[in-house]
Protein backbone atom coordinates (compact mmCIF):
# COMPACT_ATOMS: atom_id res chain seq x y z
CA UNK A 1 0.00 0.00 0.00
CA UNK A 2 1.18 3.31 -0.54
CA UNK A 3 1.16 5.73 1.88
CA UNK A 4 1.89 8.86 -0.38
CA UNK A 5 0.31 9.15 -3.94
CA UNK A 6 1.19 11.80 -5.73
CA UNK A 7 0.15 13.19 -9.25
CA UNK A 8 1.10 15.79 -11.29
CA UNK A 9 1.58 17.84 -8.59
CA UNK A 10 2.81 21.41 -8.80
CA UNK A 11 2.84 24.44 -6.66
CA UNK A 12 3.22 27.56 -8.08
CA UNK A 13 4.78 31.12 -6.60
CA UNK A 14 3.53 32.90 -8.90
CA UNK A 15 5.06 32.55 -11.97
CA UNK A 16 8.00 30.77 -10.34
CA UNK A 17 6.88 26.46 -9.88
CA UNK A 18 8.54 25.11 -6.32
CA UNK A 19 7.05 21.88 -7.72
CA UNK A 20 6.50 21.08 -11.52
CA UNK A 21 4.07 18.57 -12.64
CA UNK A 22 6.00 15.77 -9.73
CA UNK A 23 4.48 12.15 -9.82
CA UNK A 24 5.75 9.28 -7.24
CA UNK A 25 4.54 7.04 -4.57
CA UNK A 26 6.12 6.01 -1.58
CA UNK A 27 5.48 2.71 -0.59
CA UNK A 28 4.75 1.89 3.41
CA UNK A 29 7.21 1.55 6.08
CA UNK A 30 10.33 2.04 4.24
CA UNK A 31 12.95 4.51 4.20
CA UNK A 32 13.16 7.31 1.36
CA UNK A 33 15.98 9.73 1.08
CA UNK A 34 14.65 12.93 -0.86
CA UNK A 35 17.63 14.53 -2.45
CA UNK A 36 17.88 17.12 -4.21
CA UNK A 37 19.99 20.58 -4.37
CA UNK A 38 19.19 23.82 -2.40
CA UNK A 39 15.81 25.41 -3.85
CA UNK A 40 14.86 22.08 -5.74
CA UNK A 41 11.69 22.14 -3.52
CA UNK A 42 12.21 19.52 -1.01
CA UNK A 43 10.43 21.38 1.62
CA UNK A 44 7.69 22.89 -0.73
CA UNK A 45 7.29 19.17 -1.13
CA UNK A 46 7.67 18.35 2.62
CA UNK A 47 5.43 20.79 3.76
CA UNK A 48 2.14 19.40 0.90
CA UNK A 49 2.34 16.48 2.45
CA UNK A 50 2.23 17.37 6.02
CA UNK A 51 -0.56 19.79 5.15
CA UNK A 52 0.85 22.91 5.53
CA UNK A 53 0.49 23.77 1.76
CA UNK A 54 -2.15 23.83 -0.87
CA UNK A 55 -0.86 21.94 -3.69
CA UNK A 56 -1.67 24.54 -6.86
CA UNK A 57 -2.59 21.38 -9.17
CA UNK A 58 -2.45 17.95 -9.32
CA UNK A 59 -3.85 15.75 -6.58
CA UNK A 60 -1.99 14.59 -3.63
CA UNK A 61 -2.57 11.57 -1.02
CA UNK A 62 -1.28 10.90 2.59
CA UNK A 63 -3.30 7.88 3.55
CA UNK A 64 -5.75 8.36 0.69
CA UNK A 65 -6.73 11.73 2.01
CA UNK A 66 -6.00 14.97 0.85
CA UNK A 67 -3.35 16.44 3.26
CA UNK A 68 -4.14 20.00 3.67
CA UNK A 69 -5.72 21.25 6.51
CA UNK A 70 -6.17 17.54 7.72
CA UNK A 71 -6.55 16.51 11.21
CA UNK A 72 -6.41 12.73 10.31
CA UNK A 73 -2.96 13.30 8.22
CA UNK A 74 -1.42 15.78 11.17
CA UNK A 75 -2.22 12.75 13.85
CA UNK A 76 -0.39 10.46 11.84
CA UNK A 77 2.22 12.25 10.70
CA UNK A 78 5.27 14.54 11.61
CA UNK A 79 7.56 16.81 10.23
CA UNK A 80 10.53 17.51 12.04
CA UNK A 81 12.64 20.84 10.58
CA UNK A 82 15.08 23.70 12.15
CA UNK A 83 11.94 26.05 12.12
CA UNK A 84 10.07 24.25 15.04
CA UNK A 85 9.36 26.36 17.93
CA UNK A 86 8.16 26.21 21.54
CA UNK A 87 7.01 28.50 23.98
CA UNK A 88 9.93 29.52 26.59
CA UNK A 89 7.43 28.80 29.19
CA UNK A 90 8.36 25.28 28.27
CA UNK A 91 11.67 23.52 29.26
CA UNK A 92 13.16 20.86 27.51
CA UNK A 93 11.60 18.10 30.07
CA UNK A 94 7.96 19.73 29.49
CA UNK A 95 8.37 19.60 25.81
CA UNK A 96 8.46 15.34 26.01
CA UNK A 97 6.06 15.72 28.50
CA UNK A 98 3.13 17.81 26.66
CA UNK A 99 3.87 16.29 22.87
CA UNK A 100 3.17 13.03 24.19
CA UNK A 101 -0.60 13.34 24.46
CA UNK A 102 -0.83 14.24 20.85
CA UNK A 103 0.80 11.16 19.44
CA UNK A 104 -0.84 7.84 19.66
CA UNK A 105 2.54 5.74 19.60
CA UNK A 106 4.96 8.53 21.34
CA UNK A 107 7.85 6.25 23.29
CA UNK A 108 8.36 8.43 26.48
CA UNK A 109 11.18 5.77 27.88
CA UNK A 110 12.75 6.12 24.09
CA UNK A 111 12.71 9.82 24.21
CA UNK A 112 13.98 10.18 28.01
CA UNK A 113 16.33 7.64 27.19
CA UNK A 114 17.87 9.77 24.14
CA UNK A 115 17.41 12.88 26.00
CA UNK A 116 19.98 11.54 29.08
CA UNK A 117 21.84 10.37 26.52
CA UNK A 118 22.81 13.37 25.05
CA UNK A 119 22.97 15.03 27.94
CA UNK A 120 20.72 18.07 27.79
CA UNK A 121 20.02 20.02 30.50
CA UNK A 122 15.86 19.76 31.49
CA UNK A 123 15.84 22.84 32.73
CA UNK A 124 16.86 24.55 29.70
CA UNK A 125 14.24 26.34 27.03
CA UNK A 126 14.30 25.28 23.41
CA UNK A 127 15.23 28.49 21.99
CA UNK A 128 18.57 28.87 23.78
CA UNK A 129 19.70 25.81 22.39
CA UNK A 130 22.40 25.64 19.95
CA UNK A 131 21.81 25.39 16.60
CA UNK A 132 23.28 21.61 16.54
CA UNK A 133 21.61 21.11 19.79
CA UNK A 134 17.83 21.88 18.50
CA UNK A 135 18.41 19.74 15.41
CA UNK A 136 19.25 17.10 18.12
CA UNK A 137 16.35 17.67 20.36
CA UNK A 138 14.07 17.97 17.62
CA UNK A 139 15.36 14.68 16.16
CA UNK A 140 14.43 13.10 19.41
CA UNK A 141 10.89 14.28 18.51
CA UNK A 142 10.31 12.54 15.17
CA UNK A 143 12.09 9.16 16.58
CA UNK A 144 9.85 8.82 19.76
CA UNK A 145 6.70 10.55 18.18
CA UNK A 146 6.67 6.58 15.95
CA UNK A 147 4.27 8.23 13.70
CA UNK A 148 3.29 6.09 10.36
CA UNK A 149 4.37 8.62 8.56
CA UNK A 150 7.96 10.67 9.98
CA UNK A 151 9.59 13.23 7.90
CA UNK A 152 12.54 14.88 8.82
CA UNK A 153 13.61 17.68 6.69
CA UNK A 154 17.70 17.96 6.92
CA UNK A 155 17.41 16.67 10.44
CA UNK A 156 21.60 16.73 10.62
CA UNK A 157 21.71 20.85 10.10
CA UNK A 158 24.61 21.97 12.56
CA UNK A 159 25.13 18.44 14.37
CA UNK A 160 28.57 17.22 14.55
CA UNK A 161 29.41 13.79 12.76
CA UNK A 162 29.14 12.20 16.09
CA UNK A 163 25.52 13.57 16.99
CA UNK A 164 25.07 12.38 13.49
CA UNK A 165 26.18 9.18 13.42
CA UNK A 166 24.52 8.31 16.67
CA UNK A 167 21.28 9.89 15.27
CA UNK A 168 21.10 7.64 12.00
CA UNK A 169 21.73 4.23 14.33
CA UNK A 170 19.14 5.45 16.48
CA UNK A 171 16.96 6.00 13.64
CA UNK A 172 17.64 2.81 12.34
CA UNK A 173 17.41 1.12 15.31
CA UNK A 174 13.91 1.82 16.10
CA UNK A 175 12.80 1.95 12.72
CA UNK A 176 13.82 -1.85 13.02
CA UNK A 177 11.76 -2.23 15.69
CA UNK A 178 8.88 -0.26 15.00
CA UNK A 179 8.65 -0.48 11.14
CA UNK A 180 7.17 2.91 10.12
CA UNK A 181 7.18 5.31 6.90
CA UNK A 182 10.06 7.70 7.16
CA UNK A 183 11.74 10.69 4.55
CA UNK A 184 14.50 11.76 5.19
CA UNK A 185 15.46 14.55 3.02
CA UNK A 186 19.45 16.03 3.10
CA UNK A 187 22.18 16.92 0.53
CA UNK A 188 24.38 14.71 2.59
CA UNK A 189 23.60 11.48 0.92
CA UNK A 190 27.07 9.69 1.36
CA UNK A 191 25.86 9.77 4.97
CA UNK A 192 22.29 8.79 4.41
CA UNK A 193 23.15 6.13 2.18
CA UNK A 194 23.41 3.04 4.46
CA UNK A 195 19.83 3.43 5.68
CA UNK A 196 17.79 4.28 3.09
CA UNK A 197 16.23 1.83 0.56
CA UNK A 198 15.04 4.03 -1.48
CA UNK A 199 15.98 7.60 -3.28
CA UNK A 200 13.96 10.13 -4.72
CA UNK A 201 16.05 12.94 -6.57
CA UNK A 202 14.37 16.37 -7.09
CA UNK A 203 15.59 18.65 -9.14
CA UNK A 204 13.85 22.19 -9.88
CA UNK A 205 10.66 20.70 -8.65
CA UNK A 206 10.24 17.38 -11.14
CA UNK A 207 11.51 14.19 -10.53
CA UNK A 208 15.25 13.35 -11.72
CA UNK A 209 15.01 9.40 -10.44
CA UNK A 210 13.12 7.34 -7.81
CA UNK A 211 14.61 4.23 -7.24
CA UNK A 212 16.60 2.09 -4.80
CA UNK A 213 18.88 2.88 -3.34
CA UNK A 214 21.46 -0.22 -4.41
CA UNK A 215 19.95 0.46 -7.45
CA UNK A 216 21.56 4.04 -7.51
CA UNK A 217 25.06 2.81 -7.24
CA UNK A 218 25.15 0.71 -10.04
CA UNK A 219 23.64 3.11 -12.23
CA UNK A 220 26.45 4.52 -13.62
CA UNK A 221 29.94 4.38 -14.39
CA UNK A 222 33.10 6.77 -14.91
CA UNK A 223 35.68 6.55 -17.87
CA UNK A 224 39.00 8.42 -17.38
CA UNK A 225 41.30 8.24 -20.07
CA UNK A 226 42.68 9.79 -23.62
CA UNK A 227 39.61 12.05 -25.16
CA UNK A 228 39.86 10.49 -28.41
CA UNK A 229 39.26 7.01 -27.33
CA UNK A 230 36.90 7.79 -24.33
CA UNK A 231 34.92 9.93 -26.68
CA UNK A 232 34.83 7.19 -29.30
CA UNK A 233 32.66 4.96 -26.79
CA UNK A 234 30.86 7.51 -25.61
CA UNK A 235 29.85 9.10 -29.11
CA UNK A 236 25.75 9.92 -29.46
CA UNK A 237 25.38 8.47 -26.31
CA UNK A 238 23.61 10.61 -23.51
CA UNK A 239 26.13 11.96 -21.11
CA UNK A 240 25.86 12.80 -17.87
CA UNK A 241 29.11 14.56 -16.93
CA UNK A 242 32.09 15.21 -18.66
CA UNK A 243 35.33 16.92 -17.15
CA UNK A 244 38.47 18.03 -19.24
CA UNK A 245 41.79 17.36 -17.65
CA UNK A 246 45.17 18.02 -18.64
CA UNK A 247 47.20 16.38 -21.58
CA UNK A 248 44.01 15.46 -23.38
CA UNK A 249 42.88 13.48 -20.66
CA UNK A 250 38.98 13.00 -20.00
CA UNK A 251 36.37 11.94 -17.12
CA UNK A 252 33.45 10.98 -18.69
CA UNK A 253 30.27 9.84 -16.94
CA UNK A 254 27.74 7.97 -18.36
CA UNK A 255 24.70 5.28 -17.73
CA UNK A 256 25.91 1.37 -17.40
CA UNK A 257 23.40 0.36 -19.61
CA UNK A 258 24.46 2.14 -22.64
CA UNK A 259 27.98 1.00 -22.44
CA UNK A 260 27.37 -2.84 -20.84
CA UNK A 261 28.41 -4.53 -24.28
CA UNK A 262 31.85 -3.02 -24.62
CA UNK A 263 32.96 -2.99 -21.14
CA UNK A 264 35.61 -5.31 -22.00
CA UNK A 265 36.50 -3.27 -25.32
CA UNK A 266 36.85 -0.46 -23.35
CA UNK A 267 38.83 -1.45 -20.13
CA UNK A 268 41.28 -3.44 -23.13
CA UNK A 269 41.79 0.43 -24.96
CA UNK A 270 43.11 1.52 -21.44
CA UNK A 271 40.47 3.74 -20.07
CA UNK A 272 40.12 3.56 -16.56
CA UNK A 273 36.50 2.20 -16.01
CA UNK A 274 35.42 2.83 -12.26
CA UNK A 275 32.26 3.58 -9.97
CA UNK A 276 30.78 6.16 -9.24
CA UNK A 277 29.71 7.43 -5.90
CA UNK A 278 25.87 8.19 -5.36
CA UNK A 279 26.54 11.39 -3.75
CA UNK A 280 28.42 12.29 -6.94
CA UNK A 281 26.04 10.78 -9.11
CA UNK A 282 23.13 12.78 -7.91
CA UNK A 283 25.36 16.27 -7.85
CA UNK A 284 26.05 15.27 -11.56
CA UNK A 285 22.22 14.42 -12.35
CA UNK A 286 21.25 17.67 -11.00
CA UNK A 287 23.80 20.08 -12.40
CA UNK A 288 22.91 22.70 -14.94
CA UNK A 289 25.83 22.32 -17.27
CA UNK A 290 27.82 19.34 -18.37
CA UNK A 291 30.86 20.92 -17.54
CA UNK A 292 29.90 22.21 -13.65
CA UNK A 293 31.86 25.23 -12.28
CA UNK A 294 34.46 24.43 -14.09
CA UNK A 295 32.54 26.29 -17.49
CA UNK A 296 32.45 29.75 -15.64
CA UNK A 297 36.13 30.12 -15.04
CA UNK A 298 36.89 28.49 -19.36
CA UNK A 299 34.73 31.21 -20.39
CA UNK A 300 36.07 34.23 -18.78
CA UNK B 1 -0.18 0.25 10.39
CA UNK B 2 -2.71 1.71 9.18
CA UNK B 3 -3.71 5.44 10.27
CA UNK B 4 -5.87 6.20 13.41
CA UNK B 5 -9.08 7.98 13.43
CA UNK B 6 -8.77 11.42 16.04
CA UNK B 7 -11.54 13.38 17.54
CA UNK B 8 -11.60 17.50 16.85
CA UNK B 9 -12.65 17.53 20.29
CA UNK B 10 -10.30 15.66 22.22
CA UNK B 11 -7.38 17.04 19.93
CA UNK B 12 -8.91 20.78 20.33
CA UNK B 13 -8.87 20.13 24.20
CA UNK B 14 -4.91 19.06 24.05
CA UNK B 15 -3.83 22.30 22.58
CA UNK B 16 -6.06 24.20 24.66
CA UNK B 17 -4.40 22.64 27.97
CA UNK B 18 -0.55 22.83 25.69
CA UNK B 19 -1.67 26.54 25.35
CA UNK B 20 -2.27 27.31 28.90
CA UNK B 21 1.06 25.82 29.90
CA UNK B 22 2.84 27.46 26.97
CA UNK B 23 1.19 31.10 27.37
CA UNK B 24 1.67 31.37 30.90
CA UNK B 25 4.05 34.53 30.21
CA UNK B 26 0.81 35.97 28.68
CA UNK B 27 -1.01 35.91 32.34
CA UNK B 28 1.81 36.67 34.53
CA UNK B 29 1.66 40.17 32.38
CA UNK B 30 -1.69 40.82 33.09
CA UNK B 31 -0.89 40.31 36.43
CA UNK B 32 1.68 43.05 36.36
CA UNK B 33 -0.44 45.46 34.20
CA UNK B 34 -3.41 45.66 36.50
CA UNK B 35 -0.66 46.18 39.88
CA UNK B 36 0.10 49.23 37.81
CA UNK B 37 -3.28 50.00 36.94
CA UNK B 38 -3.96 49.55 41.09
CA UNK B 39 -1.18 51.85 41.68
CA UNK B 40 -2.41 54.54 39.17
CA UNK B 41 -5.82 54.05 40.61
CA UNK B 42 -4.05 55.14 43.95
CA UNK B 43 -3.33 58.41 43.33
CA UNK B 44 -7.23 59.53 42.42
CA UNK B 45 -8.49 61.96 40.46
CA UNK B 46 -9.20 65.27 42.60
CA UNK B 47 -11.14 68.16 42.03
CA UNK B 48 -12.54 71.68 44.12
CA UNK B 49 -16.02 72.79 44.44
CA UNK B 50 -16.90 76.00 45.63
CA UNK B 51 -19.82 77.18 46.80
CA UNK B 52 -20.22 80.54 48.05
CA UNK B 53 -18.15 81.05 51.45
CA UNK B 54 -18.09 77.10 51.00
CA UNK B 55 -15.05 75.32 49.00
CA UNK B 56 -14.94 71.51 49.16
CA UNK B 57 -11.71 69.96 47.63
CA UNK B 58 -12.00 65.93 46.86
CA UNK B 59 -10.79 63.21 45.48
CA UNK B 60 -12.43 60.49 43.81
CA UNK B 61 -10.63 57.12 43.89
CA UNK B 62 -11.84 54.47 40.88
CA UNK B 63 -11.10 51.11 39.98
CA UNK B 64 -12.06 51.58 36.26
CA UNK B 65 -8.44 51.92 35.44
CA UNK B 66 -7.84 48.24 36.43
CA UNK B 67 -10.72 47.09 33.96
CA UNK B 68 -9.56 49.46 30.91
CA UNK B 69 -5.93 48.43 31.49
CA UNK B 70 -7.43 44.59 31.62
CA UNK B 71 -9.09 45.09 28.07
CA UNK B 72 -6.55 46.65 26.60
CA UNK B 73 -4.51 43.84 28.04
CA UNK B 74 -6.73 40.84 26.20
CA UNK B 75 -6.99 42.94 22.97
CA UNK B 76 -2.73 42.36 22.67
CA UNK B 77 -3.26 38.85 23.67
CA UNK B 78 -6.17 38.24 20.75
CA UNK B 79 -4.60 39.85 18.49
CA UNK B 80 -0.71 38.26 20.01
CA UNK B 81 -2.61 34.43 19.79
CA UNK B 82 -3.17 34.98 15.85
CA UNK B 83 0.42 36.27 14.53
CA UNK B 84 3.10 33.84 13.37
CA UNK B 85 5.45 32.79 16.29
CA UNK B 86 2.54 32.24 18.17
CA UNK B 87 0.67 30.18 15.57
CA UNK B 88 4.31 28.56 15.11
CA UNK B 89 3.74 27.03 18.43
CA UNK B 90 1.44 24.80 17.04
CA UNK B 91 2.75 23.13 13.80
CA UNK B 92 4.63 20.27 16.42
CA UNK B 93 1.75 19.74 17.29
CA UNK B 94 -1.20 17.37 15.87
CA UNK B 95 -4.40 19.57 14.61
CA UNK B 96 -5.61 21.40 11.73
CA UNK B 97 -6.94 25.37 11.88
CA UNK B 98 -9.78 24.54 13.81
CA UNK B 99 -7.84 22.76 16.45
CA UNK B 100 -5.97 26.03 16.61
CA UNK B 101 -8.68 28.13 16.63
CA UNK B 102 -10.79 26.35 19.06
CA UNK B 103 -7.90 25.73 21.88
CA UNK B 104 -7.07 29.95 21.23
CA UNK B 105 -10.74 30.42 21.67
CA UNK B 106 -10.58 28.40 24.75
CA UNK B 107 -7.19 30.06 25.83
CA UNK B 108 -9.16 33.68 25.16
CA UNK B 109 -12.27 32.35 27.47
CA UNK B 110 -10.19 31.43 30.17
CA UNK B 111 -7.86 34.94 30.04
CA UNK B 112 -11.12 36.99 29.76
CA UNK B 113 -12.24 34.72 33.19
CA UNK B 114 -9.07 35.33 35.01
CA UNK B 115 -8.94 38.74 33.94
CA UNK B 116 -12.55 39.78 35.12
CA UNK B 117 -11.91 37.77 38.44
CA UNK B 118 -8.75 39.97 39.28
CA UNK B 119 -10.36 42.97 37.71
CA UNK B 120 -12.92 42.62 39.77
CA UNK B 121 -10.97 41.72 42.93
CA UNK B 122 -8.66 44.92 42.55
CA UNK B 123 -11.10 47.24 42.69
CA UNK B 124 -11.89 45.57 46.45
CA UNK B 125 -8.33 45.72 47.29
CA UNK B 126 -8.38 49.21 46.14
CA UNK B 127 -11.16 49.92 48.86
CA UNK B 128 -9.75 47.80 51.37
CA UNK B 129 -6.38 49.98 50.65
CA UNK B 130 -8.07 53.52 50.78
CA UNK B 131 -9.93 52.33 54.08
CA UNK B 132 -6.55 51.33 55.78
CA UNK B 133 -4.34 54.82 54.76
CA UNK B 134 -6.77 57.17 54.20
CA UNK B 135 -8.41 59.52 57.13
CA UNK B 136 -11.50 57.91 57.48
CA UNK B 137 -13.68 60.47 59.19
CA UNK B 138 -13.04 62.32 55.95
CA UNK B 139 -14.46 59.91 53.56
CA UNK B 140 -17.69 59.87 51.51
CA UNK B 141 -18.72 56.18 51.69
CA UNK B 142 -20.88 56.30 48.47
CA UNK B 143 -20.43 52.94 46.42
CA UNK B 144 -17.52 52.19 49.31
CA UNK B 145 -19.36 49.14 50.21
CA UNK B 146 -19.96 46.88 47.64
CA UNK B 147 -22.92 44.06 48.01
CA UNK B 148 -21.71 40.36 47.06
CA UNK B 149 -24.50 40.66 44.20
CA UNK B 150 -22.72 44.12 42.67
CA UNK B 151 -19.30 42.14 43.05
CA UNK B 152 -20.60 39.35 41.42
CA UNK B 153 -22.46 41.27 38.76
CA UNK B 154 -19.99 43.35 38.08
CA UNK B 155 -17.50 40.58 37.39
CA UNK B 156 -19.56 38.60 34.96
CA UNK B 157 -20.12 42.24 32.69
CA UNK B 158 -16.30 42.15 33.36
CA UNK B 159 -15.96 38.66 31.92
CA UNK B 160 -18.27 39.05 28.86
CA UNK B 161 -16.66 42.22 27.68
CA UNK B 162 -13.72 41.07 27.95
CA UNK B 163 -14.51 38.05 26.14
CA UNK B 164 -16.22 40.13 23.37
CA UNK B 165 -13.45 42.23 22.94
CA UNK B 166 -10.69 39.29 22.82
CA UNK B 167 -13.10 37.58 19.98
CA UNK B 168 -13.43 40.65 18.03
CA UNK B 169 -9.43 41.60 18.03
CA UNK B 170 -9.01 38.22 17.38
CA UNK B 171 -11.27 38.00 14.35
CA UNK B 172 -9.13 41.11 13.43
CA UNK B 173 -5.76 39.56 13.66
CA UNK B 174 -6.90 36.21 11.80
CA UNK B 175 -7.73 39.01 8.75
CA UNK B 176 -4.51 40.81 9.07
CA UNK B 177 -2.75 37.25 8.85
CA UNK B 178 -4.98 36.35 6.22
CA UNK B 179 -3.82 39.48 4.44
CA UNK B 180 -2.02 42.43 4.79
CA UNK B 181 -3.85 44.77 3.15
CA UNK B 182 -6.30 44.55 6.13
CA UNK B 183 -3.67 46.31 8.67
CA UNK B 184 -4.51 49.32 6.74
CA UNK B 185 -7.98 49.11 5.38
CA UNK B 186 -9.29 48.12 8.77
CA UNK B 187 -8.27 51.26 10.10
CA UNK B 188 -9.55 53.24 7.53
CA UNK B 189 -13.06 51.56 7.53
CA UNK B 190 -13.94 51.66 10.99
CA UNK B 191 -12.44 55.58 11.27
CA UNK B 192 -13.72 56.65 7.80
CA UNK B 193 -17.65 54.73 9.00
CA UNK B 194 -16.99 56.50 11.93
CA UNK B 195 -16.54 60.08 10.87
CA UNK B 196 -19.44 59.46 8.38
CA UNK B 197 -21.92 57.88 9.88
CA UNK B 198 -21.28 59.53 13.40
CA UNK B 199 -23.53 58.39 15.32
CA UNK B 200 -22.96 54.87 14.35
CA UNK B 201 -20.41 54.07 17.25
CA UNK B 202 -23.09 55.01 19.68
CA UNK B 203 -25.68 53.01 19.02
CA UNK B 204 -23.61 49.68 18.25
CA UNK B 205 -22.43 50.31 22.44
CA UNK B 206 -25.94 51.13 22.78
CA UNK B 207 -27.05 47.96 21.54
CA UNK B 208 -24.79 45.93 23.87
CA UNK B 209 -24.40 48.52 26.83
CA UNK B 210 -27.42 50.22 27.64
CA UNK B 211 -30.71 49.31 29.24
CA UNK B 212 -30.08 45.81 29.12
CA UNK B 213 -30.45 42.88 31.80
CA UNK B 214 -27.49 40.81 32.61
CA UNK B 215 -29.47 37.65 30.90
CA UNK B 216 -29.90 39.56 27.48
CA UNK B 217 -26.53 41.17 27.41
CA UNK B 218 -25.31 37.80 28.07
CA UNK B 219 -27.16 36.31 24.88
CA UNK B 220 -25.84 39.29 22.81
CA UNK B 221 -22.24 38.11 23.74
CA UNK B 222 -22.91 34.76 22.83
CA UNK B 223 -24.39 35.07 19.74
CA UNK B 224 -22.07 37.61 18.57
CA UNK B 225 -19.22 35.48 19.90
CA UNK B 226 -20.60 32.18 17.69
CA UNK B 227 -20.88 34.40 14.34
CA UNK B 228 -17.22 36.01 15.36
CA UNK B 229 -16.24 32.42 15.55
CA UNK B 230 -17.88 30.96 12.25
CA UNK B 231 -15.80 33.86 10.08
CA UNK B 232 -12.63 33.46 11.82
CA UNK B 233 -12.99 29.97 10.55
CA UNK B 234 -14.04 30.83 6.98
CA UNK B 235 -11.19 33.14 7.07
CA UNK B 236 -8.33 30.79 8.40
CA UNK B 237 -9.20 27.43 6.46
CA UNK B 238 -7.81 28.22 3.51
CA UNK B 239 -4.86 30.00 5.53
CA UNK B 240 -1.45 28.35 4.32
CA UNK B 241 0.72 27.20 7.52
CA UNK B 242 3.62 29.70 7.06
CA UNK B 243 7.22 29.23 9.06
Amino acid sequence: MSVIQCVDLTKAYGKLKAIDHLTFDIDENKITGLIGRNGSGKTTLLKMISGYLIPTKGELKVFSKKPFNSLEVSANSILIDDTMTFSDSLTLVDILKEMAPFYANWNSGLALGLFDYYSFNPKQAHSNLSKGSKSTFNSILGIASRCPLTIFDEPTIGMDSAVRKDFYRALLKDYLEYPRTIILSSHMLSELEGILEDILLINEGTKRLHLPALELKELAVGLRGNAEVVLSFVEGKEIIYQENFAQGSLYVVIRRGLIQQHIDQIKQSGVEVSPVSTDDLCVYLTSKTKGGIDDVFKRS
Amino acid sequence: MSSKEVSLLSISFKQYYYKLKAHTDLLNRLLLTQVFALIFSLLGTGGTGTSGQLSVTFKTYSANIVIVFSILWIIIVAVLLTTRPYKQLETPLVGNRLTGNLSDFGFLMTASVFAGITSTFGGVLLRNVMYFISDRSTMAVDGFYLTFTDLMYGMVVAILVLVLVSLIFYFLGLLVQANKVFAILIPVVILGTLRVYTHLGQSVLEFYMVNVSLPLFALKVIITAMILFGISMLVSNRMEVNQ
